[in-house]
Parts: structure tokens; C-alpha cells; sequence
């Protein structure tokens, strides 16, 4: 049963009380993540998809502790780092890394590209200035970047060259996993396809894990080997790219799908448009959170929230419709 | 390139005449300060008391005050004597006022509600009279009204750091470098830090002016630098009993004090527009 799991990630839950008054009495709490549970096999590119506002943002986050998880467990490599302090948790930083969507707002525009590459290296220490000046030499050569760009600030480079730093900055300490969150969604078309190809060169490279996170489905079949849906803060279908793209058993997976643009428009398809608009993830309704908007829901699907369960081979759904 | 920039920035300062006023100004001032033992023509302090409140002349450029001491001479001790109170009340609230409102805004929670009620409670009074309550109760001198403004003063520098603080904490390249294994000193003093200096700057330059007004106002009623010693606002209030007959005991002095004042404002000012990449590109 066990696989060579990377990350083992057990009902984390995140949520963010929403205060009010003068002596912030919580009034509530926004459930970002609201019980989610899965595992990202090493080597492997495990897509989460999901409108904005799901919580694919907040669950990468959370994973690599950058934001404190409410409750659930977050074991990374066979070790629970869900309640490690950020000393205990140094040595963790340098095996995750993560890249994020807005490339300009991720590197310091008070610092030159030198200083940014610096920055890890001389974080955890170990290694010479002149060590230090061939690797990031090094690292600019390998995405074709040039020695001049080291005294270039973030502003005075394009797009693509900043996440490239981006990216580079992430990987220069060799990490095993790394949260790609949304990392072309700020890029023109053509260049994406450029990060795209280099991530999976990378990838093949030095043998890294992706978490990568979208609401792109169409980067996601270029990029993953499984994929998992979420919605509302919890995973409605997780499966690998061939079977959920075919034979999506959720009606969520569907709709999605089914509004993914094609180039052939003779290409007719069923139409499966989802009904109104995402709940708030202040009041997620009763029963099965994706019930107000879908077109099957009957009895069950008010009172009783589905659990996600196997429907063979890996296939994963929480819908209480046995089939679609 | 940086190296554009910097020409872009020296295209602006050309464009922009107040700044080069202010800048000429300051530069004149602090040169002033800085060589008064060499420019002096008499010692500040002497008293020659056959040439009580004589008129401008050659041999006293500015006249004499009512003790015989060379007014000329006095103003150049005196622009030494306020430009390093204001120097060293600048340097000290910046400094401290900064951190502590980095450090309110970046943890946030209770020790930003602690910090920032106590910088509330100073700002609840106007300035001056706060100041002049503390120097009053240490005592007058210049040392002393030092400590007087500057404890009045650092809550403006501990709002504007916060609030700076505030708006770059949630810029990804904090989250970035948390991720990196980053600290909470590491991301203060390498990431929020260079990230807050411009308004920073401004601030302290036209607090520049503000405490030199200050610092004469205290020493005017008699709380801060005492006679006979070389201080603008001294030299304005013991000058005022001869305001009819001897116009030039206060006016030089006065003069000297709007002058300073105008040019740290000018620069001040100056260098918001500068630094502000918005209205960078308007000047253009």
C-alpha cells in the first residue's frame, strides 16, 4: 500500500478566523482547506486544479509551512513536519522550495539578481564566496542567462528571465520538492511554453517532485502525471491524467473539463455547465459542498458529505453517484 | 540599466529648480556650520561691551548685540550649534522610531497594539508642549532639549515605518525568502528594511527644518541653549527688546533660521518626487 511518498499530507484543514470589533472577537472562519489528504509520489508531477478561491494556494503554502496548518498532518519525507518550529524546520526549507505566480512581485527590487541568488547559499551557509559566485554563474548559464545579468535588478529584466530567476532561486540548493504555484498564469503565451519545457527538463534533470498547482487544465496534461481536483477547500477527484480526462467521474472533474478550449470547432461536445456561482468558503454548505450547483445531486447529497474513496486503480472521487 | 538611471535621475534634478534651491542651500548651510571657526571674524562669546548694538560695518558685518558680541560670527556658531541638535535628534528618531515600527508591523498582534498605543499616547499632545514640559523638567540646555524632541518625536517615524512595513510584508519576496529558511532579523533588516528607506529619507530630511525650529523655540522661551552661548532662537528672543531701535539683534538671526528651514523643506520635498517612481514619471 505504501509507495515511495515524498509528501503524505493527512486532513489538514487551515482555517482563517475572520476577527471583528475592537477586541477582534472571531466571528467566524474563512475554511480555506477543510480536511484534504493526499500523497505526492517522488518524481512524480501531481497537478491541483480548482477555481480561485478553492484553497490550491493555501494548501501549497501550508504543505511547505509557510502558513500554520489548523489541524491535519504534513509528513515530508517520512518525517512530521506539521508542528516543527521554523529552527527545527531549516534543514526542511532547503529540501522545498517553492515558485510563485507573480515573478516580479517574488524577487526584492531593492536587490540585484547576484544578490538574489546569493541569498540561499548564504543562508545555509557552507560554502565559499567564490563557490558561491561559480554556482549562480553556473545556474544563469543553464537557462541560458548571461554573467551581465548578475548586476541587473528584477525591473530591467522580462518576464520570463525573472521567473527563470525565479525558478533558479528555488532549485539552487538542490531541493527534492517543489510547489509550483500558478507559475505561468503572469506570462505571455509563448514564453509559458519556454517555463513549461524548462521545468521538465529540470524535472528530469535532478529527479524533482512538483506540486503543481493551476487552473489551467490544459497546462495540466502537458505537465503532470496525476491529477487532483479540488473544490471549496477539499479534493472531489484525484486521478491519473489519462483516466480523469477520459472518464471523469465527478460531475465538478466534468464541467471542468468540458470547458477546457480545443482548436477544432467541429469538434462538438456535451456542453456541462456548472450552476451558479462558488459558495463562500465562510458558509460552505451542508451535505456535499458541491450540491446547490449540480445537476444530479439527489437525497444524499444534502445531508451527507462523500467521502473520498477508491474507485480501482487509483482512482479517487468523494461523489455519493455511483456512476455518471 | 543602472547606470541610465542615474543620468534619468540627474535629467529630474536639473528639471526640477526648488530641489537644486534647497540642495544649494543646505549645501551652503552646512558649510557654514562645518568651517564657522574659520569664517568667524571674532570669537562668538566675547563680549566688547564699547561696541554694544552697533549697526552693520565692516568691521561688524551684522552688527552687534546689546552684550557687544559680533552678530555675524554668532550666526555662523549658531547654524554649527542647530544643525547638530537637528543632526542628532534626525539620526536617533529615525533610527529608533524605524524599528520599532518595523518591528510593529511585521509581528503585528500585541506588540504592535503595545507599540503603537504608546507612540498614540505621545502623539496626543502637540509637539511643542510636550517638548517643553520635559525640557522643562530636566532642565534648560542643549542636551537637554535634545532628549525633549527627540522622545516627542520618534512616534512619527514608528507610524510610517509600520505602515511601509505593512504594505512590503505581504509582497511575495518575503514569503520567498521565508521559504528559503529566512528569518524574522534576516527578512527585517535585508528585505523590509531597504524596502521603507525612501520615505524614511524624506521624513528625516524635512525634519530637518522642523527640529531646528524646534530647537529655536525651545531655546527662545528660554528651555534650551542658554546665554551666552551661540543659538538662533536665543539670539532672536534676547535680540526682541530692541526690536524698534535695533532691528538687526533678531532680523539676521530670524533670517538665518527661515532660510535653513526653507531649504531642508525644498529638499525635502524635492527628493518625495524623486523617489517616488509615480510622480518620477510625471516630472518627465
Amino acid at each position: 500500500m505504501m509507495e515511495d511518498s515524498i509528501l503524505r499530507v493527512e486532513g489538514l484543514k487551515k482555517y482563517f478566523p475572520i476577527k471583528s470589533g475592537v477586541w477582534g472577537k472571531v466571528k467566524g472562519y474563512v475554511r480555506s482547506l477543510d480536511g484534504v489528504s493526499l500523497t505526492v509520489r517522488r518524481g512524480e508531477t501531481l497537478a491541483l486544479v480548482g477555481e480561485s478561491g478553492c484553497g490550491k494556494t493555501t494548501f501549497g503554502r501550508t504543505v511547505l509551512r509557510l502558513l500554520r496548518p489548523t489541524s491535519g498532518k504534513i509528513i515530508f519525507g517520512g518525517v512530521d513536519i506539521t508542528d516543527l518550529s521554523e529552527k527545527e524546520l531549516k534543514p526542511f526549507r532547503r529540501r522545498m522550495q517553492i515558485v510563485f505566480q507573480d515573478p516580479l512581485a517574488s524577487l526584492d527590487p531593492r536587490m540585484t539578481i547576484g544578490d538574489i541568488l546569493r541569498e540561499p547559499f548564504k543562508l545555509h551557509g557552507g560554502f565559499s564566496l567564490r563557490e558561491i559566485e561559480e554556482k549562480i554563474l553556473q545556474l544563469l548559464e543553464s537557462v541560458g542567462m548571461r554573467e551581465e545579468h548578475i548586476y541587473r535588478y528584477p525591473h530591467e529584466l522580462s518576464g520570463g528571465q525573472r521567473q527563470r530567476v525565479c525558478i533558479l532561486r528555488a532549485i539552487s540548493l538542490n531541493p527534492e520538492f517543489l510547489v509550483l504555484d500558478e507559475p505561468t498564469s503572469a506570462l505571455d503565451v509563448s514564453v509559458q511554453a519556454q517555463i513549461l519545457n524548462l521545468l521538465k527538463d529540470l524535472q528530469r534533470e535532478y529527479g524533482l517532485t512538483y506540486l503543481f498547482i493551476t487552473h489551467d487544465l490544459g497546462i495540466v496534461r502537458f505537465m503532470s502525471d496525476r491529477s487532483a481536483v479540488m473544490y471549496l477547500g477539499k479534493i472531489v477527484e484525484l486521478s491519473w491524467n489519462d483516466d480523469l480526462f477520459n472518464n471523469p467521474l465527478h460531475p465538478y472533474t466534468r464541467s471542468l473539463i468540458s470547458a477546457i478550449p480545443t482548436f477544432d470547432p467541429e469538434l462538438k461536445r456535451r456542453e456541462e455547465p456548472i450552476l451558479g456561482e462558488v459558495p463562500s468558503a465562510i458558509n460552505i454548505p451542508q451535505g456535499c459542498r458541491f450540491h446547490p450547483r449540480c445537476p444530479y445531486a439527489f437525497g444524499a447529497c444534502f445531508e451527507r458529505e462523500p467521502l473520498l474513496e477508491d474507485r480501482g486503480g487509483g482512482h479517487l472521487v468523494a461523489c455519493h453517484l455511483e456512476k455518471l | 540599466m543602472r547606470g541610465s538611471e542615474l543620468k534619468y535621475t540627474l535629467f529630474l534634478i536639473k528639471r526640477n529648480p526648488l530641489i537644486m534651491v534647497g540642495f544649494m542651500i543646505v549645501g551652503t548651510m552646512v558649510l557654514l556650520g562645518v568651517l564657522a571657526p574659520f569664517i568667524a571674524t571674532h570669537d562668538p562669546e566675547d563680549m566688547v561691551f564699547s561696541d554694544r548694538l552697533k549697526p552693520p560695518s565692516w568691521k561688524h558685518l551684522l552688527g552687534t548685540d546689546d552684550n557687544g558680541m559680533d552678530i555675524f560670527s554668532r550666526i555662523l556658531y549658531g547654524i554649527r550649534l542647530d544643525l547638530a541638535i537637528a543632526l542628532a535628534v534626525v539620526a536617533m528618531v529615525s533610527l529608533f522610531g524605524t524599528l520599532l515600527g518595523v518591528v510593529s508591523g511585521y509581528y503585528g498582534g500585541v506588540i504592535d497594539e503595545v507599540i503603537m498605543r504608546i507612540a498614540d499616547v505621545f502623539l496626543s499632545f502637540p509637539y511643542l508642549l510636550l517638548a517643553m514640559a520635559i525640557a522643562a523638567a530636566l532642565g534648560p540646555g542643549v542636551f537637554n532639549s535634545i532628549v525633549a524632541i527627540s522622545v516627542t518625536w520618534w512616534p512619527v517615524y514608528a507610524r510610517l515605518a509600520r505602515g511601509a512595513t505593512l504594505a512590503v510584508k505581504e509582497m511575495s519576496y518575503i514569503e520567498a525568502s521565508r521559504a528559503l529558511g529566512g528569518g524574522d532579523l534576516h527578512i527585517m533588516l535585508r528585505h523590509i528594511l531597504p524596502n521603507i528607506v525612501a520615505p524614511i529619507l524624506v521624513q528625516a530630511t524635512l525634519d530637518m527644518g522642523n527640529v531646528i525650529l524646534e530647537a529655536a523655540a525651545l531655546s527662545f522661551i528660554g528651555l534650551g541653549a542658554q546665554p551666552p552661548q551661540a543659538e538662533l532662537g536665543l539670539m532672536v528672543s534676547l535680540g526682541r527688546g530692541y526690536m524698534r531701535d535695533y532691528p538687526w539683534v533678531s532680523l539676521f538671526p530670524g533670517l538665518t533660521i527661515l532660510i535653513m528651514v526653507l531649504g531642508f523643506n525644498l529638499l525635502g520635498d524635492g527628493l518625495r518626487d524623486l523617489l517616488d517612481p509615480k510622480v518620477r514619471r510625471k516630472l518627465l
